[in-house]
Formats: structure tokens, C-alpha cells, sequence
């Protein structure tokens, strides 16, 4: 569905989309120490849904920032595409995580008193701004998730749903081969997650790898997932 | 070059959407430059309009020490120092001050050599006094009193009213300096002062080479006891103290309003709030990279700044030079009797225009900066998660 | 808020705008030059005439006097019983040449003993 961002297939078809060795993240609260993740070793194949499921805390979102290159691991390697990005600079890691890896946080969301529209951009700012085919992009995205008679709208009109969907076109825009999303089906209603789930699994039949942390149920237990990773206390327990 | 402009139209619509906080920000800069920017205005003009006047200052002014006081001289004196080598000429010269009780102020009263004064002597209407009885007298003394040319002034001298005949008055424009003055021959000055013949207010040296002065005074002190000789240079050191004191006062008596405003904009601008520390967090997670964050922010910051710090800077300009400073003025001028319009020449030049500006907006924007640069240099977990 | 987003109009808009704050300073510039050439020369005029840098604006304040007209020594030299309205005045000192001037060049002392 794509005509740009072409850039980012230019690697080895063979690697996987993601091989994670050894993740580790330690905080250090004061004495404390806390691992969230602690020794995660990962391969994930290209084209699949894979879900991260386990309680909040559990380590999922943490371990999502760094299979993204988001978050510095304290040990342990992330190769993105055979591209090993653990130990590049915050410069090059911001290219690598700009064109692979389409980010899709629950907390991140939408920056608030802006439009529908400008949001969806975002990412393009640092590129020189948007391109007419960047816009007509956005809008095709907007419209395939069903937003997009509310493109001009600032962002505090929408519902939970809607919302959800604007941040997934946001994280689709530069067409990213991988796309990462953290419980994305949190806090709608029975409906609304289930046509989220439907567009994880129409963007793995896009062709794109996409892992989603969640506890929720309805998209864990979903028949089209290719793969339930469990964790507890930041360890994987197995599907 | 396309990277910053977009950066740029992001950061504009950043302020709009903090437009609250933008134009409050803007505001503050403003007076507080406003402030600042008036007070040195106010001093650098006023001590340009000085530097001016110790230009026409002779070399040298001699005058005779009795008692510790400045005390009339024998005029006589003069004919002693004119063989001095480098002195060009010596003029007895007689001035001063008198009181007049119908306006409750001091008047000066300027003994001149009309044939002395050579080019246009700034008269508004009629021209210098050239014989005993004449006067040309200052702008604000003559609405006062209501005099005008063809006129006479009577005054008080050893019991019997003199009268002058007002031959030549100043204008408004030169009000900041002839406000106050009487301008008489030097032997009518002698008159209406009451200074005896033979007898001067001080001795007035010009030098050839302005260079020999302190050689000068020297010889002079050898030849005249008791006198006290005062250097030219001197005396223009003396004003730029003072204005600088004065001047440095002003500005400590606004340091109050300084010190707020850089507390309240330090509160703003390092409490970064919540929202922004997670609009930050998901630019970042959208792939900006820290270079984008901050280049956005210094945008922001730099228009916030530079709008502030132009509109003081024209605030200030406008009401020194257009309005006459009101009330500033009155705090740095005293209890003045006569208070002529302050028709100040600016003394602004380009230079110190964007030395002020640069001293507003450098250290602001660097201050702004600072939090967003940990913001977005924390690792974006910690702004992730700065939410839940 | 229902604008539609033109990547970059804002940017113009502030391309344009920053002209505003160069003709703001330029306009101050301009207006300085102009009443520094309508003032200044006037004022200069009139210091030839009287050969002081006084202003108008010295009978009441002291500090803006003709500087030779001080007392160095005198305690309340604007009028009987006043005191130093200015602290910078005794804060600070005029340059120590100003005091010497007129001063005897030495002091000769005969010890009784």
C-alpha cells in the first residue's frame, strides 16, 4: 500500500524482524535495584502478529521500547532487519527507529489541542514536513480506519476508539515494516477492539511484522494471532 | 534548511497552542526590558547631552580657595598666567547663581562676551546681549514671567530694581539647557550678581595642546595661592561617575522586578509540565530525535524571546524620547523647580540596540532549553511512563 | 481549530513575521537618528554660549551642578542641615585628582621634641 519508505527494505530479506539476545532492563531506585526485563532472548519472524501478554508490570512495554530501539537495554543486543541497533548513537537510532518501527504507545498518544491530521504528520516534521503524497497517504490511512471525516478535528473530540486509530495511522505513516503497539485495545469497548484487532491482522497481511503487548483477552485470544508470548516479573514464560 | 522550516512551523503552532502562557511570557520580557531599558535610555542620553556640553568647557577653570570654598578671584590674576607657554588665552569670566522668589528656583546668570561667540548661539528669537541693560533669557523664565523681546526684567541689586531689556530668547528645542538661564554682558552679569569690579567668578584657560594640562595646572598653582585649578578632563570624569552611580542606583531599585520575572519564567520554563514533558515523550517515540526536540524549542523560545524584547526595547524608546520619561525622570532629577520638557537626544545606536536585545534573548532561550534538553534526553521510558 | 494543515504556512507566517521585530528596531533607529540631528545640535549651540555642561535641570539637583561649584569640605552643601539625599555620594568618591586640585603640595611638621 505503499509507494515511498521503500528505503527501509533495502536490508538482508533473510534476517528476521527482530533477534533479541539477552535483554536486560535494570532502574535503580535508590538501593533498590529492579530488573523489569531481565535476560529476554527473542526471534521474531517477519509478516506476523505476535501478542506480549502478561499483568501490568510484568515488563512489556519496557521490553517493547527495546525491541524499537526506544530504550537502551542495560545488557543484552536488538537486531532490527539483521541491523544490530543496541549500540548505535541516539542520532543514528532515531533513523533506524524513524523508518523500521512504527510506534504505537498507549501513553504517547495524540498531542492534545492539535488536529486529527497534524498529529497523523507528526513524524514528518524532522523530515522537512509533509509531502502532498504524505498527505494524501494520511488521509488514506484516516479514511481506511474510518476517521478520516474527522481529519480536521482537534484530537479532544474524539472517542477512545478514534483516538486509538489516529495514533495507529500516525505509527503507519511512514510505512514502517514493523510496527509496535502497546495495549492497544485498552480501554474500548468490545467493538471498537475488536476492529483494532482486525487491523493488526490486515497490517500482517500487509506484510508487516507487528507485536502487541496486551492483557486484554479480546485480542490475545484471538484466533489470527500467529504467536502469545507470556511474561511475569520481566521474564518470558512461554506461549 | 527544509528540516528547520518545518521544525519552525511546528514551534509556531506550539505557541498557539500554549497561547496563554506565550503571550504572558512575552509580556513580562517586555516590561521587564521595558523597565531596564528605559532607566539606561534615560542615564546614557542624559550623560551623552553632558559629554556634549563639557565639549564647549574650557581647558582649564581656575578659581581661588578661601576657607575651603570657591570664592571670587582678582581678575587681575588672569594677566599672570598668560605668559604660561601652550596657554592661548585667559578670560575672567562671571557667573552665577540667583534666587528668584517669584518662581521659587535658581536661575543661572552667564556673563558672555558676545563677540566671543562665534556660529549660531541657539537663540530662538533676537540675538545676544551686546551692551549693559540687555538680557537674553531662557525658555522656561520667559513663560513664567511672561517676558518676551522688547520686555524688561527687573531684579533686586543692592536694594534698587534694575532693569534689563529681554533682547533674544531660547527656544523650546534647546529647553533641556537654557530652561534657566539669563545671558548677560560680562559687566552687567557683574551688576545683576553683585560682584565687585576687578573681581571674577573663576579664570577660564584654553590651551593649545590640551595635553599640557596637568603641566599647566602645575605652574598655574605655583603662581596663584590658594588656587584650585580643574582640569577639563577632570570634570567630564566626574559626570560619568555620577551618571554611572545614578544610573547603576535606577537600575538596582528594578532589580526587585528582574529578580521576579526570572523566578516566575525559571518556574515556567524549567517545570516543564506534565503535558509538555509527554509531548516531548511522544515526539521522540514518533522518531524525532533529540536534535529535533530542542530545534523546535529554541524556535519557540527564541520568538517568544526576541517579540518581548523588541516591544520593551520600543517601549522603552517611546516613552524616554517620545513622552519624556514621566516619573522616571522625577526620580532621577530631584526636586527641580524649573522642569523644562526632557527633549533628549537619543544616544541609541545600533550596537548597544542589539547588545540589549542579545542580553534579553541569549540567556532566555538557553534557560528554556535546558529542560526540554533533559526532557527529551531522559530515556524515553521515564517520559513514557511519566503518565501512568 | 478546523484548519486544514498546509505543511510550512506557519513557518511563512514566521518568516514574515520576523520581519516585524528588525523594522520595529530599524523604525527606533531611524527615529533616534532623526531627534538626535533635531536636539543635539541645538543644545550644542547654547553650551558654546554659556561654556557649561549644566542643564536646566541643575538648580535643584545638586548632583547634576556644575561640578566645580562644590564644597569639598562643606558637611551640608545644598542648604543648611540637609543631608546627602544621594547615598551614591558617599558610596563613592569623585576622582581623588578633583579633591588635590588647589591643594598645597606639601605639609611641613616641627616636631617639639
Amino acid at each position: 500500500m505503499s509507494a515511498d519508505g521503500g528505503e527501509a527494505r533495502d536490508d538482508a530479506a533473510d534476517a528476521p524482524a527482530i533477534a533479541a539476545e539477552g535483554l536486560r532492563k535494570r532502574y535503580v531506585d535508590g538501593s533498590r535495584r529492579i530488573d523489569a526485563v531481565a535476560d529476554v532472548t527473542l526471534t521474531v519472524p517477519r509478516g506476523q502478529l505476535w501478542v506480549l501478554r502478561g499483568p501490568s508490570g510484568s515488563g512489556k512495554t519496557t521490553l517493547l521500547g527495546m525491541l524499537g530501539g526506544m530504550l537502551v537495554p542495560s545488557r543484552g543486543s536488538v537486531a532490527l532487519m539483521g541491523d544490530d541497533v543496541t549500540h548505535l548513537r541516539d542520532h543514528h537510532r532515531t533513523e533506524v527507529r524513524r523508518h523500521r518501527v512504527g510506534f504505537v504507545f498507549q501513553e504517547l498518544s495524540l498531542v492534545s489541542r492539535m488536529s486529527v491530521r497534524e498529529n497523523v504528520l507528526l513524524p514528518l516534521v524532522p523530515l522537512g514536513g509533509a509531502t502532498k503524497a504524505h498527505e494524501r497517504r494520511a488521509e488514506a490511512l484516516l479514511e481506511r480506519f474510518g476517521i478520516g471525516d474527522r481529519a480536521d478535528s482537534p484530537v479532544e473530540s474524539l472517542s477512545g476508539g478514534q483516538r486509538q486509530r489516529a495514533a495507529l495511522a500516525r505509527g503507519l505513516v511512514l510505512d514502517p515494516p514493523l510496527v509496535l503497539l502497546d495495549e492497544p485495545t485498552a480501554h474500548l469497548d468490545t467493538d471498537n477492539a475488536l476492529e483494532v484487532v482486525a487491523l493488526l491482522a490486515e497490517l500482517r497481511d500487509d506484510g508487516r511484522t507487528v507485536i502487541a503487548a496486551t492483557h486484554d483477552p479480546r485480542l490475545a485470544d484471538d484466533a489470527r494471532v500467529d504467536r502469545v508470548i507470556r511474561m511475569r516479573d520481566g521474564r518470558v514464560e512461554e506461549a | 534548511m527544509k528540516r528547520q522550516l518545518a521544525l519552525l512551523d511546528f514551534a509556531m503552532g506550539s505557541l498557539r497552542r500554549r497561547a496563554g502562557k506565550s503571550l504572558a511570557l512575552v509580556a513580562g520580557l517586555a516590561f521587564v526590558v521595558g523597565l531596564f531599558g528605559s532607566a539606561l535610555l534615560l542615564t546614557d542620553a542624559l550623560k551623552r547631552e553632558y559629554e556634549r556640553g563639557t565639549e564647549a568647557m574650557p581647558d582649564l577653570t581656575v578659581q581661588r580657595l578661601v576657607a575651603g570654598r570657591p570664592s571670587l578671584i582678582d581678575a587681575a590674576a588672569a594677566d599672570a598666567l598668560r605668559d604660561i607657554p601652550t596657554v592661548r588665552e585667559v578670560r575672567p569670566r562671571v557667573w552665577g547663581y540667583f534666587f528668584f522668589r517669584a518662581i521659587e528656583a535658581n536661575v543661572t546668570i552667564v556673563g558672555v562676551d558676545a563677540a566671543r561667540i562665534d556660529g549660531d548661539p541657539g537663540l530662538a528669537t533676537g540675538r545676544l546681549p551686546r551692551a549693559a541693560g540687555e538680557v537674553a533669557i531662557g525658555t522656561a523664565l520667559g513663560e513664567l514671567l511672561g517676558l518676551r523681546v522688547g520686555d524688561e526684567l527687573g531684579l533686586p541689586v543692592d536694594g534698587e530694581m534694575t532693569f534689563s531689556r529681554v533682547v533674544g530668547t531660547f527656544g523650546a528645542g534647546s529647553a533641556l539647557r537654557s530652561a534657566d538661564l539669563v545671558i548677560a554682558t560680562p559687566a552687567h552679569a557683574r551688576t545683576l550678581l553683585g560682584v565687585p569690579e576687578g573681581a571674577a567668578t573663576d579664570l577660564a584657560i584654553d590651551l593649545t595642546t590640551a595635553d599640557e594640562a596637568p603641566v599647566v595646572s602645575a605652574r598655574i598653582a605655583e603662581r596663584l595661592e590658594g588656587a584650585r585649578v580643574l582640569d577639563k578632563r577632570l570634570l567630564r570624569r566626574t559626570y560619568e561617575l555620577t551618571f554611572d552611580t545614578r544610573g547603576g542606583l535606577l537600575a538596582a531599585l528594578l532589580v526587585p522586578a528582574l529578580a521576579a520575572f526570572l523566578l516566575l519564567a525559571w518556574e515556567r520554563l524549567t517545570g516543564l509540565g506534565a503535558a509538555e514533558r509527554q509531548e516531548i515523550g511522544v515526539l521522540k517515540a514518533v522518531g524525532w530525535g533529540t536534535a529535533d526536540v530542542l530545534a523546535a524549542r529554541i524556535w519557540e523560545s527564541a520568538a517568544i524571546a526576541v517579540s518581548g524584547a523588541v516591544l520593551g526595547l520600543v517601549a522603552a524608546y517611546l516613552y524616554v524620547f517620545w513622552a519624556g520619561a514621566p516619573g522616571l525622570a522625577n526620580a532621577l532629577l530631584g526636586w527641580s523647580a524649573i522642569q523644562p520638557p526632557m527633549e533628549l537626544a537619543p544616544s541609541l545606536d545600533p550596537v548597544q540596540a542589539f547588545a540589549i536585545l542579545g542580553a534579553v534573548v541569549v540567556p532566555f532561550v538557553a534557560v528554556s532549553v535546558v529542560p526540554a534538553w533533559r526532557a527529551a534526553m531522559i530515556d524515553p521510558d521515564r517520559a513514557m511512563r511519566g503518565a501512568s | 481549530m478546523s484548519r486544514r494543515f498546509v505543511p510550512g504556512r506557519r513557518a511563512r507566517w514566521a518568516l514574515v513575521g520576523a520581519g516585524a521585530p528588525f523594522a520595529l528596531v530599524a523604525f527606533v533607529l531611524i527615529d533616534a537618528a532623526r531627534l538626535t540631528a533635531a536636539r543635539a545640535g541645538r543644545s550644542a549651540s547654547v553650551a558654546r554660549v554659556t561654556e557649561t555642561p549644566d542643564l536646566a535641570l541643575s538648580s535643584s539637583a545638586r548632583w547634576l551642578r556644575h561640578p566645580s561649584q562644590s564644597e569639598a569640605g562643606a558637611a551640608f552643601s545644598d542648604l543648611p542641615a540637609s543631608l546627602d539625599v544621594d547615598p551614591a555620594g558617599a558610596l563613592l568618591g569623585p576622582p581623588r585628582e578633583v579633591l588635590e586640585a588647589g591643594a598645597p603640595e606639601a605639609v611641613e611638621i616641627r616636631s617639639a621634641r
